[in-house]
């Protein structure tokens, strides 16, 4: 049976109508703008191979939070799942959780809870695998909360801090 | 020659001296923390000891837990890689005292080459170029009076330095003493020792290296060069040989310069000495490694020589079984460094577990790897997880060779560097060596990484096709078959896709 899917552009834009239906030895996937057929087999959790008229293509795929992101000859394709619906646009949700994006530990906090940040404004210092990196707001907006302290190891996906939108 | 030898190192190093030792018919003993019991290099040695916890400081830095570790096991000599302990003098002579062969320089060498002023008087007295400086300067007043003479831009630089640290490039008289102070506090905060020196900036230089072997008779003979001037913050990238950069004759001058230091100094065992070279082709003294390199394999490409054989040999007691004149080049090779590191996102760390890995392979390939599919990448360890080396009749042809060896690396589950060779190989100016060691630096973020994929539409429709699919089909998303699932269960999963 062929099922409509809805991909969303990750920058915002007009979402992408892809036709999935099974087929031998895996699924056909076909669209009209743009207009494209294509043989997915897959070979494995997030491994596929895709055959079109123009080509054939070793793709990986990875979901995550809403996202899929597609890696093809080593360039990334993302796209979300669900549109990003129209009261939490990302510019200014009104609450944001940064959270670890791998194990690591706390070298030194750069924001002050209560402080006003920017979106990119570095909020504190992060060691993983020997090197520093800053962890950034998302958003414009207050530092509410700070879940961590100088010196203590973090777990992936660990929370670090909240920042609470300017509107709220 | 040695019946056992204990590797203390981790990873693809540790890996790649274990074969070196089987091909040998040596017996290998591979020490490993609590966060790599489950590592390759562990599976490709002999006998394997715990040293301690996951943290290096606790494990793989512990001197005493590794002389113990071979000590219980009856190993001879002690191989330590690169990075770690490989550097370390106290270390080398703890084992040489433990009545054990350290497969590597001699103490007091390494504690020459590690102390920049120490090693830069003995570059001159070997009539080394170096770049202008000065001995350590102790205040601001007596740096501006030395700066004079040098002129600008300059380097202050701490003496017992390394990766950046206590290092200032300063621009002009103004700003020199603001930046000297800093330099200093940073270097005491960083190494204990605040001394520093100044030093001429060499504007748009490459890095050219020199591997040498020395024996314990007195031979000296080097390797030919390596490049690596495809560097990011002082980490190498990219390393290739020959560099198309130099002639027959600054070829042999540079050689011969790296033979005589490494005489001077009484080096014994394998190490490389580093050079800056600037745009007109002079050529400066930067610093000696004394230990095996990252990008060893690079050599042992061209050469046809196993360098990690010629280090047992050497400690051993055996000569050098060749001169200078037998050492040609054949061909060319370039190394890859596939670290776990995103480079669209300013070469983030990236931790996680390898889901899938399938390397490159094909006509001259070679791997050089530290892990396998389920292997975790953890924060405590060097994001370095493999090496791509490729080899070729020439230049051109390891080009092409590499482009297509990236192409065909899959690894999911981290980021890695593949997607940076991908646009590095592709690019004119590298193509054309048309490059120096600010390259990635100036040029990477702000350009290369955001430039447009090339045939965008044609991907973007794969790209599509897969992700529709997925989402799609629920049950092949990623994890969405368990790990631990029966094949039973996996047949079942598939047939209810339509996908047998």
């Amino acid at each position: 049976m062929a099922r409509k899917t809805k991909l969303y552009p990750i920058d915002g834009g007009e979402a992408y109508m892809v036709t999935v239906e099974r087929a031998a030895s895996g699924h056909r996937a076909s669209s009209e703008a743009p207009d494209f057929d294509a043989h997915v087999a897959t070979q494995g959790p997030g491994r596929m191979s895709v055959v079109t008229e123009k080509g054939s293509y070793e793709v990986s795929v990875e979901r995550r939070n809403g996202e899929i992101a597609v890696k093809i000859e080593n360039e990334w394709f993302r796209f979300n799942e669900e549109r990003e619906s129209a009261d939490i646009a990302p510019r200014s949700r009104a609450r944001a959780e940064v959270k670890a994006p791998m194990p690591g530990k706390v070298v030194q906090l750069l924001a002050n809870v209560g402080e006003k940040v920017v979106a990119g404004q570095g909020i504190l210092l992060f060691e993983a695998m020997k090197m520093q990196n800053e962890i950034r707001s998302p958003q414009d907006g207050v530092l509410s909360s700070m879940a961590v302290a100088v010196g203590q190891t973090i777990d992936a996906r660990e929370r670090l801090f909240v920042i609470k939108g300017n509107d709220s | 020659m040695f019946d056992k030898v204990l590797i203390a190192n981790r990873g693809e190093i540790a890996v790649r001296i274990a074969r070196t030792c089987r091909d040998l018919g040596i017996r290998t003993v591979a020490v490993f923390s609590d966060a790599d019991r489950q590592s390759l290099h562990v599976r490709m040695c002999d006998e394997a000891v715990r040293i301690g916890p996951a943290p290096s400081s606790e494990s793989y830095l512990v001197a005493e837990a590794i002389l113990a570790a071979a000590k219980q096991t009856g190993a001879q000599a002690i191989h330590p890689g690169y990075g770690f302990l490989a550097e370390n003098a106290a270390f080398a002579r703890l084992t040489t005292e433990a009545g054990l062969a350290f497969i590597g320089p001699s103490s007091a060498a390494m504690e020459l080459m590690g102390d920049k002023a120490r090693a830069r008087e003995m570059a001159e007295r070997a009539s080394v170029p170096t770049v202008p400086g000065t001995p350590p300067i102790e205040d601001a007043a007596a740096a501006s009076a030395a700066a004079e003479a040098i002129g600008f831009p300059l380097l202050v630089k701490a003496t017992a330095g390394g990766g950046g640290k206590g290092m200032r490039l300063v621009e002009d008289a103004a700003a020199l003493p603001g930046l000297f102070d800093q330099a200093r506090s940073e270097a005491m905060a960083s190494f204990g020792n605040p001394a520093v020196i100044l030093e001429k900036f060499i504007e748009l230089p490459r890095h050219i290296e020199f591997q040498i072997v020395a024996d314990h008779h007195g031979n000296v003979v080097h390797l030919l060069e390596r490049e690596c001037s495809v560097q990011r913050r002082h980490q190498k990238l990219i390393e290739e040989a020959p560099s198309s950069f130099l002639d027959e004759e600054l070829r042999s001058r540079m050689g011969a310069a790296a033979v005589s230091l490494a005489s001077e100094a009484s080096y014994r065992n394998a190490g490389t000495v580093e050079f800056l070279v600037d745009p007109d082709r002079n050529f400066y003294f930067l610093e000696m490694n004394t230990r095996l390199q990252v990008e060893h394999p690079v050599t042992e490409l061209i050469t046809g020589i196993d360098l990690v054989e010629l280090q047992l040999e050497i400690a051993s007691g055996a000569k050098l079984p060749f001169v200078q004149a037998d050492i040609k080049p054949r061909g060319a090779a370039m190394e890859l460094r596939i670290t776990a590191e995103d480079p669209f996102d300013n070469f983030v760390p990236s931790g996680g577990r390898i889901r899938y890995l399938r390397e490159a392979e094909g006509p001259g390939i070679r791997n050089d790897s530290g892990i396998a599919t389920g292997s975790e990448v953890t924060p405590h360890y060097d994001p370095l997880i493999a090496k791509l080396i490729v080899a070729g009749d020439d230049r051109q042809q390891v080009l092409a060779r590499a482009r297509r060896a990236v192409r065909e690396y899959q690894i999911d589950g981290v980021f890695t560097t593949l997607p940076f060779f991908s646009r590095m190989l592709r690019d004119d100016r590298f193509v054309a060596n048309a490059i120096d060691v600010s390259f990635v630096d100036r040029h990477w973020m702000s350009e290369m990484a955001v430039a447009p994929i090339a045939r965008h539409e044609e991907l973007l429709e794969v790209a599509l096709a897969a992700a529709a699919v997925s989402k799609a089909s629920p049950a092949i998303r990623e994890g969405g078959v368990p790990a631990e699932s029966s094949r039973w269960k996996r047949f079942g999963l598939e047939d209810q896709l339509g996908n047998r």
